[in-house]
């Protein structure tokens, strides 16, 4: 039997193939952005005639499919959602798009504000009212429900969302609006509010539940062509889908939590991360991917994937729980450029692959990552792409020449040494947005590197971190496909508890848990996971008394179970000190949520393991190559290896290069590298040289 | 190593750290803080200073604030002299001591490296009360500084790392809301400890000489090109005035804030020669507060990426008469001061709006809003806040785009949250029935103000009061190059029983148990002729309500059936061609 992860992206289609002993393949295939399922069978089809049997033949050996996608993400960044009406309280028509009058662009006059993804006209305010307590002290209009519908039944409305003042304290009010609305419109996409996202925040609510409605029809029918399609074919294993907080569900709860699968495509990401991470020993790290605009970094620690609730898509709000994602502008494509006050920027502006950066002959002239990588010598302009694309040095020496050599009046070799260096830091940056700032040290995390360009660059950014573990997977390419075939099924249950910590009903605290803990295993069980392969995380939110915004706080289950107070407090005290520069132990602490994620573990594929190669590489040297090394300040010589034939054990120190077809490494001086069993470069710091070993051989 | 060799790379990469570090503190700030003004609003500011006091970087949720927060720190470093240690944390919040006025309290600590003073971390916040007879310490009228509230010259609350409680108690003794004030300011001293702890991670890392090195390479690059933004501007003086209409006490009569800005080739002078003297009333802007929107209103005419920090300062001269309502003698009231930074950036863009016409926006709404508390009978405490929600009106109109929507008062360019609806119904007992846009509240033209909102809610709590303070209750925001201008502000209280009342733009106001408060706060103002506006536009608005077809109609010349919402090409080129078309200056001609 087969299994099979799909990660659909705006170009390609990426597919990772395994079998039950654990050997993989790689099929690649164009996307189709009409109706991305047709690529998807493309996919399925060049595997089939790859085995020489049909199609159909074929799909009957596949248990499993993941997939990731983009769908929903591309309907929100192209504004081709579906056409969205929204009811809310009377009165409140316009907290969509006043988004709590934030500007973000504070100094600029000419800041234009995100357009919300329903017009004014489509937003009716009806009668009702809920207070925050709960009590209802104005039902529900149905008269002006009705007008409503009319018009949405006239403009032609494809979905609905309704999110009503204070419906997560009490939901009455909505639900009955949405039954009077399924009734009079019943094949439209509808949301509501209390389903999605029972918490308090009227902007959130609304912003999430119009963000599913919007993306709702184009998610329900595109898997619905893809399921029809796989069962036509005679498909009875599992579909499963991405979603966006690093666990994977079942289509039927996608289509309801469409909202929930727009960060679907990169999800797999962290969790492949994991897989590397996991190969070595390490229960957390930070993955990264650097292609040519954009740079995505998410975090993994003890084993959960960062996420957060209070995301963004294109600067829309989505409460929904996400991973953690950092995306910034930068990539090979980034061009460099000085600002007014003459200091160099990169980014986050790219040439893109047209004109692309200024070597590869298309006509771009201004000075971009690449150029720069290609100048200090990290790119073989022999080599790029195994030869298929001559880089042309002389145009990169030139852009950057005139776009930043000589404003700052340095050399061009300096010049390309500042874009690399600043292009790291950017990337450092944005790696820091989601561990120091959010309270989390990254420096004893691995750093796991996907997509082509960012090996040339990981040693810097590790260094600027002072992490000290690099692992670079063999295939890249597939990083978030393999992710999806990893990741497990995972639920998240929240229930408010808001009490002193001196009043902590213990009784009420383990049965709450338990009560959570039981809504778990009944959902798992109808996705197929035992009682005995389900993983239970448990988190309390704290505060201080009078504060409003909580701290999450991992516990054990044995503090939950017995209500061990006095060891939870100790941790939020030092949390709270580790974040906000401050604790206060004289002051009393407030529980307000207990969270239970339910893990259904699925069972994992195995990647077949090498044989050992031996330690010796040295065969493997191509050739040599002269390259800038900033701490001597000069080129220096150093050795390039073949990266397509380093296998399992072979080990190298820097400063050297591995080159293969779609990626270059880079190992930085004072750096190590030993290729683990599945043949991945583990770079390291020399001091680290026992440790390592320990891990890579044990 | 010469720590004198300056790399311009390094010099990027430090700038863009110390900008990052002022964010990271203000994070602090917002998730632990106890205050609906500062977790709802974020109505404070944090920075990073040299040993001189020289500005570093700052993350400005509220502009006006965050540009006060350098003078008390001047005042401080004279005062103290050698008398700084590490561990100390210092208090200031006295407008005669460099303050801008007593509710923005600042809170500064010393960043040592061994020995060697390297810098200081310092956050500004909003903090809801410090005793006076006025809870939130609005009171029109004041007299005098005493009459406000806590006078806080620099006070040590930790030195040498050590507590000092009998200071905090004290200071504690003079608050209402000692709890959350308290827990506000350990915040504060939080948000400073984060930012020291960073600062000590880059000395360590690139050694102290290193980071000085750069740090100054950085202020002046800054510097230069802040002269450069200058230079862009033709040279000349350009006068500009405008009012304050009421100072709280004396009804009829009204405040000039004259300014003329003379532009010397890279440099700029703001002299405020001609403007009225003080008020009696707490209706004053102190020196801080008066550079400080200064400073503000140009920022928003320089490139907008611009790093703030001392470079931009240094080509700025800023000239204000003593006596005046923008630098008044000791000891006035001086709390209302803030938000007349409304008016003085209003001055100013009339002021250049010929010679800079394409940077310049229409006048944006005036500040309506009031400070309340009392009590709350479902938590059984008291509660404090401001009126967020109320505040947001709209910004003027700029040449090629829209004014901003319900962004708020010039002086928080929207840096300053409205609650969330849900957030502020739960931590206040209110019921908000009405918090929308305000159909037509936009100033027209080819690109319309910002638009304004209404809101609407009933007090809950128990011996409810509110201070309301307010401008623009007489004259709403100008329109520029044939734009219209928009209506002025206005409250109402509805009692129980059905009387109503009009409160003055500041009055302080009792026995709102039960009341409906009824808030309008403007739009922004138009910029060119309105019937330049493509009809599509006026169109999707009408259909969107977002102006009348009325307005259409009378406004812009656009004629629109109310059945079908579609428009009357006929009626409407007939309108339009009726009168010739408001001209641009030549400068706005060749885009």
């Amino acid at each position: 039997m087969y299994r099979i992860g799909i990660d659909v992206g705006g170009t390609f289609t990426d597919f990772l193939l395994i079998d039950e002993a654990g050997n993989t393949s790689i099929y690649k295939v164009l996307s189709t952005p009409e109706d991305p399922s047709i690529g998807v069978i493309n996919g399925i089809q060049e595997m089939a005639d790859e085995k020489k049997i049909t199609i159909i033949d074929f799909i009957r050996q596949v248990n499993i499919i993941v997939h990731g996608t983009t769908v929903t993400t591309n309907a929100i960044l192209t504004e081709r959602g579906a056409k969205t009406g929204l009811i809310t309280t009377k009165g409140f028509r316009d907290v969509l798009a006043m988004r709590r009058g934030i500007k973000e662009e504070m100094y600029n006059n000419k800041y234009v504000a995100p357009k919300p993804l329903v017009r004014r006209y489509l937003t009716r305010g009806v009668g009702e009212r809920t207070k925050v307590d709960g009590a209802i002290i104005a039902d529900l209009n149905k008269e002006e429900l009705l007008e409503a519908i009319t018009l949405f039944k006239k403009e032609k409305v494809e979905a609905i969302a309704v999110c009503f003042m204070n419906s997560f304290a009490n939901p009455k009010n909505e639900i009955e609006a949405g039954e009077l609305i399924e009734k009079e419109m019943p094949d439209k996409y509808l949301t509501l509010s209390c389903n999605l996202l029972p918490q308090i925040r009227l902007y959130d609510r609304i912003s999430t539940t119009v963000m599913n409605s919007y993306v709702g029809p184009i998610i329900d029918k595109y898997l619905d062509n893809l399921q029809h399609k796989l069962v036509d074919l005679g498909f009875d294993g599992a579909l499963l889908i991405m979603q966006s907080n690093g666990g994977v569900m079942s289509p039927e709860v996608a289509r309801k939590m469409a909202a929930s699968t727009l960060l679907s495509g990169p999800a797999g990401g962290p969790v492949a991360g994991m897989f590397y991470s996991d190969i070595l020993k390490f229960d957390s790290s930070v993955t990264v991917d650097m292609g040519g605009t954009s740079f995505d970094a998410t975090l993994v620690v003890k084993r959960l994937p960062m996420v957060i609730t209070d995301g963004q898509i294109n600067r829309l709000r989505l409460a929904l729980p996400m991973l953690g994602m950092n995306t910034i502008g930068a990539g090979g494509g980034s061009i460099a450029w000085i600002d007014e006050a003459g200091l160099l920027r990169v980014g986050p502006q790219s040439a893109g692959a047209n004109p692309g950066p200024a070597c590869y002959g298309f006509g771009g002239s201004k000075p971009t990552v690449t150029d720069a990588n290609l100048v200090l010598g990290y790119l073989n302009r022999g080599f790029f792409l195994g030869g298929k694309m001559k880089l042309d040095q002389g145009k990169a020496e030139k852009a950057i020449e005139e776009g930043v050599a000589k404003p700052l009046g340095l050399d061009t070799i300096k010049a390309a040494c500042g874009i690399y260096n600043i292009i790291n830091v950017n990337m450092a940056a944005g790696i820091r947005e989601i561990t120091i700032k959010r309270g989390v040290d990254p420096r004893e995390f691995p750093l796991i590197v996907a997509g082509g360009a960012g090996p040339i660059h990981s040693g810097m950014i590790a260094s600027e971190l002072e992490m000290p573990v690099i692992i670079v997977p063999k295939q890249s390419s597939i990083f978030c496909a393999a992710g999806m075939l990893m990741s497990d099924l995972k639920h998240d249950y929240v229930r408010t508890y808001q009490v002193f910590f001196s009043d902590v009903d213990k009784e009420r605290l383990r049965k709450t848990f338990e009560e959570m803990k039981g809504e778990g295993i009944v959902t798992l069980e109808t996705e197929r996971i035992s009682k005995e392969n389900i993983e239970y995380v448990y988190t309390l939110d704290i505060r201080y008394t009078g504060q409003v915004n909580e701290v999450n706080v991992q516990t054990e289950e044995n503090e939950v179970e017995e209500g061990l107070m006095e060891a939870i407090a100790s941790k939020f005290h030092q949390r709270h000190e580790e974040l906000y520069g401050y604790c206060t132990e004289d002051v009393p602490l407030e529980l307000i949520n207990l969270r239970l994620t339910c893990i259904g573990k699925t069972e994992k594929i195995q990647f077949k393991e090498m044989d050992f190669q031996g330690r010796d590489c040295s065969e493997l040297i191509k050739k040599k190559r002269e390259i800038y090394l900033e701490d001597k300040n000069d080129f220096s010589e150093v050795e390039v290896y073949d990266g397509e034939k380093m296998g399992y054990g072979h080990s190298l120190k820097g400063p050297a290069l591995i080159e293969q077809i779609t990626t270059t490494v880079l190992v930085l001086p004072g750096w190590n590298l030993t290729c683990d069993k599945y043949g991945n470069y583990v770079i390291y710091v020399k001091s680290k040289e026992e440790e390592m070993q320990k891990r890579i051989f044990s | 190593m010469n720590a004198a060799r300056i790399d311009p790379i390094l010099a990027s990469i430090i700038n863009r750290r110390l900008q990052a570090i002022t964010e990271e503190m203000g994070l602090s700030l917002l998730m632990s803080s106890r205050s609906p003004i500062m977790f709802g609003a974020r109505d404070f500011c944090t920075g990073l200073y040299g040993p001189k006091g020289e500005m570093w970087a700052q993350a400005e949720y509220i502009p006006a604030m965050a540009m006060a927060i350098q003078p008390s720190l001047f005042y401080l470093l004279e005062y103290y002299g050698d008398e700084i240690y590490p561990g100390d944390a210092i208090i200031a919040n006295d407008p005669y001591c460099g303050g801008n006025h007593l509710n923005d309290v600042s809170m500064y600590r010393p960043i040592f490296f061994k020995d060697a003073l390297v810098g200081w971390s310092a956050t500004k916040a909003h903090q809801a009360d410090l005793g006076s007879c006025i809870q939130g310490n609005y009171n029109p009228l004041a007299k005098d500084i005493w009459s406000e509230a806590l006078r806080l010259p620099p006070v040590k609350v930790y030195e040498k790392g050590c507590f000092r409680r009998d200071v905090w108690d004290m200071i504690f003794a003079n608050s209402r809301l000692p709890f959350v004030v308290g827990g506000d300011m350990k915040a504060q001293i939080g948000g400073c400890v984060v930012g020291e702890r960073a600062i000590l991670a880059l000395v360590e890392r690139y050694g102290l000489g290193r980071l000085r090195a750069h740090i100054d390479y950085i202020l002046n690059s800054t510097e230069q090109q802040m002269r450069n933004e200058i230079r862009k501007y033709p040279d000349g003086n350009y006068e500009g005035e405008d009012f304050i209409e009421f100072d709280g006490l004396n009804i009829g009569k009204r405040y000039r804030i004259k300014v003329t800005v003379t532009v010397e080739d890279d440099e700029i002078t703001f002299d405020f020669n001609g403007t009225d003297e003080q008020s009696p009333t707490y209706c004053n802007s102190s020196a801080t507060s008066t550079k400080s929107s200064v400073l503000t209103g140009l920022l928003t005419l320089v490139d907008p990426y611009i790093s703030h920090n001392e470079g931009v300062l240094r080509p700025v001269t800023i000239k204000i008469p003593e006596g005046s309502i923008l630098n008044p003698k000791y000891p006035s009231a001086v709390a209302f001061g803030n938000h007349m930074a409304d008016q003085i950036c209003m001055t100013m863009y009339k002021a250049l709006h010929k010679a800079i016409p394409d940077k310049v926006t229409a006048g944006w709404n005036f500040m309506n809003s009031f400070m309340y508390g009392g009590w709350d009978p479902r938590k059984k405490k008291q509660f404090f806040d401001l009126g967020w929600m109320e505040l947001k009106g709209g910004g003027g109109a700029p040449f090629g785009v829209d004014g901003y929507d319900h962004v708020g008062s010039i002086v928080c360019l929207g840096g300053v949250m409205a609650h969330d609806p849900e957030i502020r119904e739960s931590v206040n007992p209110d019921l908000i029935t009405k918090y929308e846009y305000e159909q037509d509240s936009a100033g027209a033209g080819e690109w319309r103000g910002g638009l304004g909102s209404r809101t609407i809610s009933k007090m809950e709590g128990e011996k409810v009061m509110a201070s309301f303070f307010g401008e623009g209750f007489e004259k709403g925001p100008f329109g520029l190059f044939g734009g219209k201008g928009s209506q002025p502000n206005s409250v109402s209280i509805t009692y129980p029983d059905g009387r109503t009342y009009c409160p003055g733009s500041k009055e302080v106001v009792y026995n709102l148990d039960g009341c409906i408060l009824d808030s309008f706060i403007s739009g922004g103002g138009g910029f060119g002729d309105p019937h330049r506006r493509p009809v599509e536009k006026v169109k999707e608005e009408v259909r969107d309500e977002i102006i009348s077809i009325k307005m259409a109609k009378e406004d812009y010349g656009v004629v629109i059936d109310p059945d079908t919402f579609e428009v009357d090409y006929e009626k409407t080129e007939k309108i339009r061609s009726s009168r010739p078309l408001v001209e641009y200056p030549q400068e706005l001609k060749k885009y």
